[in-house]
């Protein structure tokens, strides 16, 4: 039927007319219903990791990725920002363990828990992510060892429990000890154990991880030789008292 | 007025006795049945709430193979057609453009909301209230707005595959248009950047040019909020709008073609 085209000259002015009158109709009409509003909508507990996995349709690893976008607009919304002390942190914990669970390799629910929800002025709220967070790190310490030593950094600074922070420390020396882990990471544990007040044991530790060897680095090893110089005048200083 | 009839029928008539010789009604029947068939196994394995269960899962399935089936038989239909010559056949005739095209319509509309009711039937019988009356009118209009959105497709793009994949993109950008205006307007750092800001412009642009789907044949209305009039009234609104433009852009395109 078609043989070719003409010039847009052949078209009828009436016909050019009606097409601007209904495409302004129909963006008169695409403005006139009100847009999707989140307020006040709670967020439901998450299905099943089976029934998120089948609905996947063999892409978890995309659905997690998904997940993880959704749930981050579920607070978000043009023109209000529902509160993060607004929002049942034990849903948002279910929904970053699920997005975990559909793909390991996925970050996200770590940076979320951490710097997202770790926002909230709540400590029990605080302290729930951050334990989300120890919970999920010694299924892969390899891969996830950074998220526990920031893990670490915010139960001492944000949360300002060091006896935590301290417990957290050592769960990632533990896990990382013979893994391509830096030294800072591992050694977070002696230095929260000074600050605990244990200086004796802090002293104990610096001391056989220098005698081990295992530090390579002539700057490290003078700064840490450092450190347990002044934890021994601390200890000299404590017992002439 | 009777020469125009005398034009419009014949491409009327052509339309359904492509349906029948498409197997058109073999797909409904077998589909009725196999929808009844899952929802009733699904009911079976439901605790609590089996009719709901049933309604909701019928009107889910219903809505995606009434669009589907009506989608993809205008598209085969307008290319069959093409490959055979009929509408070279019709046009010697000489037949008006905008006669030929809105007749096209007028078959592929109302084909197209024969298979949305034939389907309805299935959530009708679990679900015999008013709001599903509601929803199914709403199923009409979303209907009638892709049988025309196809066969303007189907006219300016000479392929099958290329008019479907411009249907199925069309649709699923339509369905999610609002959802993603909120993801791009939810930025983690509460400051919007250039890049977003584009983004978001873009997206606003395009929401403008869509009618919104996800506003259409809600499931929740068929099993516990009932669409209220205003709402259906602003789907009919929607649809009339987004006919009217599409039927206008085919005509276009068909007026600048040499036949």
């Amino acid at each position: 039927m078609i043989k070719s085209a003409n010039p847009i000259k052949r078209i009828s002015l009436s016909l050019k007319v009606s097409f601007v009158l209904a495409l302004s109709f129909q963006m008169i009409v695409s403005q006139m219903d009100t847009p999707v509003s989140l307020t006040g909508r709670t967020i439901p507990m998450p299905p099943k990791y089976e029934l998120l996995q089948a609905l996947s349709l063999g892409s978890p690893a995309w659905l997690s990725r998904a997940l993880a976008l959704w749930l981050q607009s579920q607070d978000v919304q043009p023109g209000k920002t529902l509160s993060l002390n607004e929002l049942d942190y034990d849903t948002i914990r279910a929904w970053l363990e699920v997005q975990l669970k559909l793909d390991k390799n996925n970050h996200y629910p770590f940076m979320a828990a951490l710097h997202y929800y770790g926002n909230v002025r709540n400590p029990q709220k605080l302290r729930k992510m951050i334990v989300f967070v120890e919970q999920n790190f010694t299924e892969k310490p390899e891969a996830y060892w950074r998220w526990m030593a920031e893990a670490v950094i915010k139960a001492k600074y944000q949360l300002k429990d060091t006896e935590f922070a301290y417990e957290l420390a050592v769960t990632l020396a533990e896990a990382t000890y013979d893994l391509n882990v830096p030294n800072w990471a591992q050694q977070m544990h002696i230095f929260l154990l000074e600050e605990i007040g244990e200086v004796e044991a802090a002293a104990l530790l610096l001391g056989a991880l220098l005698s081990s060897g295992s530090i390579s680095k002539e700057e490290e090893i003078r700064f840490l030789q450092d450190r347990l110089r002044r934890m021994q005048a601390q200890i000299d200083e404590k017992s002439s008292h | 007025m009777f020469m125009i009839r005398n034009k419009v029928w014949p491409i009327i008539l052509l339309a359904y006795r492509e349906a029948f010789s498409s197997q058109l009604l073999w797909v409904l029947l077998l589909l009725v049945p196999l929808t009844l068939g899952l929802a009733e196994l699904l009911g079976t394995m439901a605790l609590t709430e089996k009719t709901a269960i049933k309604a909701g899962f019928s009107a889910g399935l219903t809505r995606w193979a009434a669009l589907f089936i009506a989608c993809l038989f205008t598209i085969t239909s307008i290319a069959r057609e093409r490959d055979n010559k009929l509408n070279e056949l019709l046009f010697s005739l000489s037949i008006n453009r905008s006669t030929f095209y809105l007749s096209k319509f007028a078959a592929y509309g109302s084909i197209g909301l024969l298979i949305g009711s034939a389907l309805s039937l299935t959530v009708l019988l679990y679900r015999p209230t008013a709001s599903t009356g509601l929803w199914i009118i709403s199923l009409y209009f979303e209907l009638l707005i892709m049988v025309s959105f196809s066969l303007m497709v189907s006219v300016v793009v000479n392929s099958v595959i290329g008019a479907a994949s411009v249907v199925l993109g069309f649709y699923l950008l339509a369905r999610s248009i609002e959802a993603l205006l909120l993801i791009a307007n939810s930025t983690l750092e509460f400051e919007y950047t250039l890049a977003n800001q584009m983004i978001t412009l873009c997206l606003t642009g395009i929401s403008w040019l869509l009618p919104k789907l996800n506003q259409f044949a809600q499931i929740d209305s068929v099993l516990s909020s009932p669409m209220d009039i205003g709402k259906i009234l602003h789907n009919a609104l929607t649809a009339l709008a987004y006919v009217l433009l599409t039927c206008l852009m085919g005509l276009i395109d068909l007026s600048r073609k040499r036949l």
